[in-house]
């Protein structure tokens, strides 16, 4: 592999070059500006990317291209050693591409998105969690949205970026860090908005119960690998007793699910549409949901010794795919049915990886590594994350258009038939649908349908959970079918029937400007063609590419099942059929099916009223141990302070007598301590 | 060697209850205690004083004087202390002073009895009164019939005067019934065997060292005798064993001295002299160590004075003629010279505290009358 | 030739004096008599001085003594003006009156204990006028 490991350190510095610029020089010298940095260092590290890309992709022979390189020692002390090391790898080269790629092309579109913020009263969207338009203004003044905004935005692709790029578990850890940090900064952009507030605290902390689970799980894989953090030596040096891997896999797996947003810690990815809608692009649909899928495939060798572990990934990645593609039925805010659609497809991705079994013993130098069918799995969750990366970005991004152009509402049950007024949006926003429906032959379709594959893949060849693969493999067929359907009744509900504009627009609906609609233009290429390119077989590119990674062990080409691959495109297009004519066709029917089913209906609106027992169970006891806690403390532990505090001038009262005034009392006193003085005197001469 | 405490605390305890009675009882309250009662304890308590404390001596027209004065001296503090009319309380003051100056007479010092006499009874008090008899035409005034805290003050003055009459007792008892007296008693006989002479040395052979050390040997066999009679084990014995071997300790270092004349016998008078000289730093130096501080050179010869003649006898002046005036063939000098010498001595060895002092008095009167100017402006208080 | 008394009696006389004086300055509220017991204690320690100085056979205690008259003569002059002003601002010289020194939060300490009523002497009889006959009642005379 061609030497690139003077370019790697790029890929993270410059971005954190233009957060530092942008956030010191942006809101005085910059000002309407301040996207240069930002774009410049997104599009600087992409292409540093592309050229890492290259070098992986270059390498000849069937050799495992790793180039690991070693900048300083961040701590040394006896046998622990923790480098600041960057990694250059297949996968790692995949991330690195798709990441940086779409943070360009959404850095250019915030530019007309966040337009707004250069005024002195930010525009935002003052909606509440109901999609109810808000009259209260948020109040005025210069918080330099509009730099503010880069600056974090720029902040987030160095984090993304060095979590990826880590060789060790703590720059993994570290870079895990700072997208939380940069997706709370971001969510709660406008932080003057209560909503938005509580939503970026509540994603922050449900993230953070799931990093405390992976923090164990570093600190186990630490102490049990002869204290490696590096995840060569992780993996060579973790004892193979399967209680203590299947432990490691499971706190893993905390971790990723609060920041991939699993079943139980999925609730703050609704609530985080708060944010601006370039940001739920980049970060709660391309990138930042996507650190625990990738945190787990890296984990792989460790995970394929772990069977359990991976069913417990695999049963709350359906579980969650199926629950959130129900919730998504019915809801009338269009970025919260985006919200739960990318629930739902990041739990086809664990799905997937929960369905990578078979390990594949230890390879010539010890190594553990991941079987044939476990490597088919693995990269098809990758290919997944990849493709959906590029229509679920795209589908945000158009959303966003959407309500650039309805004045800020996105209640879809107020506009209405936008197909003429919005060409752009509307044929974007329509090869995003399809992808993400997984019709052929767009991209969603091979993804999709390589994790079914897996699935019942697992199903043949688990040994004792086998039944439970296939009862997994029925539930994500039915998910594809709920998929299709809400999709598509998002897409009829807005740019067909007839046309209506809600006031907020203000009478100048119109298509968004170019520099919104040239990245709408690109992604939906990628997002209607990279699938058949990189997943077609016999050439199978993408799976080709993921296998160079070390740890991985390719299996023999098997020949593509083309009964599941027609039974896919079925039931897509099932669900796509049922849309459309329960919402063109006759428009009456979703009415009437809800007050058939009320509670039923009632259940899927109010998202099963998760968010309200974790209230009622969680939140509430905590905040009655706050409110005790700081009884305790104020009067027990101030009260005590207070009390100590007091003591001096106690003491200082019990003098206070001395001091009457009297000039024969103070003689007094002058003549007693000379009594005293001469009594010592004459005792201790 | 050291003076035994408690044996100095007894009697002054009962002079001390007495007296603070007396003055307690005797203090100007609104409701007065029968005067006679305070009046009866201040009495027996002068009484227990002059008889515990200062010990009835032979009857000499010295001593006789001396308890006079004395006795007047406190009398007439007492009364100063505890009279309600101020104006009487200035003329009882007055009565102190003239019986201080009569003890001043008594200590040789009859300058000072006049300049007290004149000064503090003459214009102090008299300006007193004056001030007395502007500020208080009435007489007593409400003021006068109470006293601040009379307890408590009482009880602390009594207290500082426990302190230091005990102080003074220990020394006193050290002085003549312990080994003080012996010390003494043998300071006294190596002083009164100056001046040496040749003829003495002769017939003795040297230094007659029974005769200086006598003193010494008999406290010692006394000192054993209270031994063999106390056992060994209890304090006593312990406090008892401790002293006798501080004894034969200044009994060895004295004979160690004696042992040091050089080889010649009988020794001539400068050798003598020097023995002797040595001998008394060794008593100087067990007085010191066992007993109290004394000056720090040994014999008289060698103390440091930066006084001129005037002031006193030159250092190197044999005892028994300090007092010894030459001028008059040898008598001593007159208590009635006092002034004349007093007057030397200020004007040679203590003429800057004199100009100072007079630079004082200076001060003090412009001060005095710009204190108590009348401003013609009404004053702000 | 020492003297006849010891050197002990006259610290104690000395010692006595100085203790007096204590006490009468300690107890008296009025200001000359303050001043006068604090007199008697330099009485005192004259005394001592001038013994120390008869049994040291120098004139060094006199000296001393000498200047100490010489400073209390000073001092008497001074206190003498500042009692004469503090006279003039009170009207009294009762050394309580002054207690404004005392902390913000005591009470200032007033005499509580009243002084008992002097009797009231008898009234100065009234004589008639010489030379009148006085009235007297009318008496039998028993002849």
């Amino acid at each position: 592999m061609s030497d690139v490991s003077y370019l790697l350190w790029l890929i993270p510095a410059l971005p954190l070059a233009a957060a530092f610029i942008t956030a010191f020089l942006g809101p005085k010298l910059l000002r309407g500006q301040s996207h240069w940095p930002c774009i410049l260092g997104a599009a600087g590290a992409c292409v540093v990317s592309v050229i890492v890309f290259w070098a992986v992709y270059s390498t000849p022979g069937e050799g495992k291209p790793v180039q690991v390189v070693s900048y300083y020692t961040v701590f040394h002390a006896g046998a622990v050693n923790v480098d600041f090391r960057l990694r250059a790898d297949a996968l790692t080269a995949l991330m690195l591409v798709m990441v940086t790629f779409i943070s360009t092309l959404i850095a250019i579109y915030s530019i007309g998105y966040m337009h707004g913020e250069l005024h002195s009263e930010p525009h935002g969207e003052r909606q509440d969690a109901h999609g109810h338009g808000h009259g209260a203004a948020v109040p005025p003044g210069p918080n330099y949205g509009y730099p503010r905004f880069f600056a974090e935005v720029a902040l987030f692709i160095f984090s993304m970026t060095m979590l990826v790029l880590g060789d060790n578990l703590f720059i993994l850890y570290a870079g895990w860090e700072g997208v939380g940090l940069c997706s709370y900064l971001l969510i709660g952009f406008w932080f003057t908005k209560p909503s938005a507030a509580d939503a970026a605290r509540k994603a922050f902390l449900i993230t953070r119960i799931g990093d405390v689970g992976l923090f164990l799980g570093i600190m186990l894989l630490w102490v049990g690998s002869g204290f490696h953090l590096d995840y060569q030596g992780v993996f060579d040096n973790f004892p193979h007793d399967p209680f203590y891997v299947t432990l490691a896999c499971l706190l893993i797996l905390c971790g990723a699910a609060g920041k991939s947003a699993q079943f139980p810690l999925y609730t703050w990815l609704p609530d985080a549409m708060e944010g601006p809608t370039p940001v739920s692009a980049l970060i709660h649909a391309a990138t930042m949901v996507t650190a625990g899928v990738y945190l787990i495939a890296r984990c792989t060798p460790l995970f394929v010794q772990a069977p359990v572990a991976q069913l417990v990934v695999a049963c709350i990645g359906c579980f969650t795919a199926l629950f959130a593609a129900l919730i998504a039925l019915t809801q009338n805010d269009l970025k919260r049915v985006l919200a739960y659609s990318t629930l739902s497809q990041l739990g086809y991705m664990f799905l997937g990886l929960g369905c990578a079994i078979g390990f594949g013993g230890f390879a010539a130098d010890g190594r553990p590594q991941a079987g044939p069918e476990a490597t088919a799995a693995v990269s098809a969750s990758m290919f997944h994350l990849f493709t959906h990366a590029f229509f679920k970005a795209l589908l945000f991004m158009a959303a966003g258009s959407v309500m650039h152009a309805m004045g800020n509402v996105i209640d879809m049950r107020r506009f209405g038939g936008l197909r003429k007024l919005l060409p752009t949006t509307h044929w974007t926003f329509l090869i995003g649908a399809l992808a993400l429906s997984g019709l052929p032959p767009f991209s969603g379709f091979w993804s999709k349908d390589e994790i079914v594959g897996a699935a019942f893949v697992a199903g043949h060849h688990s040994f004792s959970f086998g039944a439970v693969y296939y009862a997994l493999f029925i539930a994500a067929m039915a998910t594809a079918f709920l998929t299709a359907f809400y999709t598509f009744r998002a897409y009829f509900l807005t740019f067909w029937g007839e046309e209506r504009i809600p006031e907020e627009a203000g009478g100048h609906a119109h298509e968004s400007p170019a520099v919104m609609t040239v990245p709408l233009v690109i992604l939906a290429l990628f997002a209607a063609a990279v699938g058949a390119v990189l997943a077609l077989p016999p050439w199978r590119l993408f799976e080709a590419f993921l296998v160079r990674t070390p740890g991985f062990v390719e299996g023999p080409q098997s020949p593509p099942e083309y009964l599941l691959m027609g039974v896919s495109a079925v039931v897509a297009a099932a669900g796509i059929g049922l849309a459309y004519w329960m919402y063109v066709a006759r428009p009456g029917t979703a009415a009437q099916l809800a007050h058939a089913m009320p509670r039923a209906y009632l259940l899927s609106s109010h998202k099963f009223f998760v968010d309200e027992l974790y209230d009622y169970f969680l939140v509430k006891p905590v905040v009655g141990l706050t409110q005790f806690l700081r009884i305790i403390d104020q009067y027990v532990v101030d009260g005590l302070v207070d009390i100590v505090g007091n003591i001096p001038k106690l003491l200082g009262a019990l003098f206070w007598p001395i001091q009457n005034g009297l000039v024969q009392y103070y003689a007094l006193l002058m003549v007693l301590g000379l009594t005293v003085f001469l009594l010592a005197l004459v005792r201790y001469r | 060697m050291p003076p035994s405490y408690l044996g100095s605390f007894g009697p002054i305890v009962l002079p001390l209850l007495a007296g603070a009675a007396a003055i307690y009882l005797l203090l100007p309250r609104p409701r007065a205690f029968p005067a006679l009662a305070g009046a009866l304890l201040g009495g027996l308590a002068l009484v227990l004083a002059g008889g515990l404390v200062v010990g009835f001596n032979v009857l000499t027209p010295e001593s006789f004087l001396f308890y006079a004065f004395s006795a007047a001296a406190v009398g007439f503090g007492a009364l100063l202390v505890t009279q309600r009319n101020p104006a009487r309380a200035a003329l009882s003051f007055a009565l102190v002073v003239l019986s201080t100056c009569g003890l001043f007479l008594l200590l040789a010092a009859p300058f000072l009895m006049a300049a007290t006499i004149i000064i503090y009874a003459g214009a102090i008090i008299v300006t007193f009164l004056f001030v007395l008899m502007l500020a208080q035409q009435e007489g007593p005034s409400d003021a006068d019939a109470r006293s601040r805290e009379p307890l408590l003050a009482t009880i602390i003055g009594f207290v500082l005067l426990g302190t230091l009459l005990y102080v003074l007792q220990l020394q006193w008892n050290y002085e003549t019934t312990g080994e003080g007296q012996v010390l003494n008693d043998l300071a006294r006989n190596i002083a009164a065997a100056r001046p040496v002479s040749e003829e003495s040395l002769k017939a003795n052979d040297g230094l007659d060292r029974s005769k200086i050390l006598k003193p010494l040997i008999v406290a010692l066999e006394a000192k054993e005798q209270q031994v063999k009679g106390a056992s060994p084990e209890g304090r006593r014995g312990a406090v008892l064993d401790r002293e006798k071997r501080a004894l034969q300790d200044l009994r060895q270092r004295l004979d160690s001295v004696f042992d040091q004349e050089q080889a010649s016998r009988p020794p001539t008078v400068d050798e003598a002299n020097a023995t002797l000289a040595r001998l008394e730093t060794t008593v100087l130096q067990a007085k010191q160590q066992y007993g109290w501080p004394q000056p720090e050179t040994a014999s008289v010869a060698d103390r440091p004075s930066n006084l001129s003649p005037y002031s006193g006898p030159q250092p190197d002046l044999p005892a028994d003629q300090v007092r010894a005036d030459p001028a008059a063939g040898g008598a001593p000098y007159m208590p009635a010279e006092n002034p004349a010498y007093l007057g030397r001595s200020l004007f040679t060895d203590y003429l800057l505290p004199v100009e100072l002092g007079g630079f004082l008095l200076l001060a003090a009167t412009i001060g005095a009358i710009a204190i108590a100017h009348r401003r013609t402006t009404p004053e702000r208080t | 030739m020492t003297p006849e008394l010891p050197l002990h009696h006259y610290l104690v006389v000395g010692a006595i004096l100085f203790a007096l004086g204590t006490i009468g300055f300690l107890a008296r509220r009025n200001l000359i008599i303050m001043f006068l017991c604090a007199e008697m204690m330099l009485q005192g320690v004259a005394v001592n001085l001038v013994a120390f100085a008869r049994y040291r056979g120098n004139l060094e205690g006199q000296a001393f003594t000498l200047f100490i008259i010489t400073v209390a003569a000073c001092e008497a002059a001074i206190a003498l003006a500042l009692i004469l002003m503090l006279f003039r601002n009170k009207r009294s010289l009762d050394v309580s009156l002054w207690q404004e020194l005392r902390e913000p939060r005591q009470e200032p300490i007033v005499d509580e204990e009243p002084l008992p009523t002097p009797e009231r002497e008898a009234p100065n009889p009234v004589l008639t006028q010489a030379g009148l006959e006085p009235e007297h009642r009318e008496e039998k005379s028993h002849v």
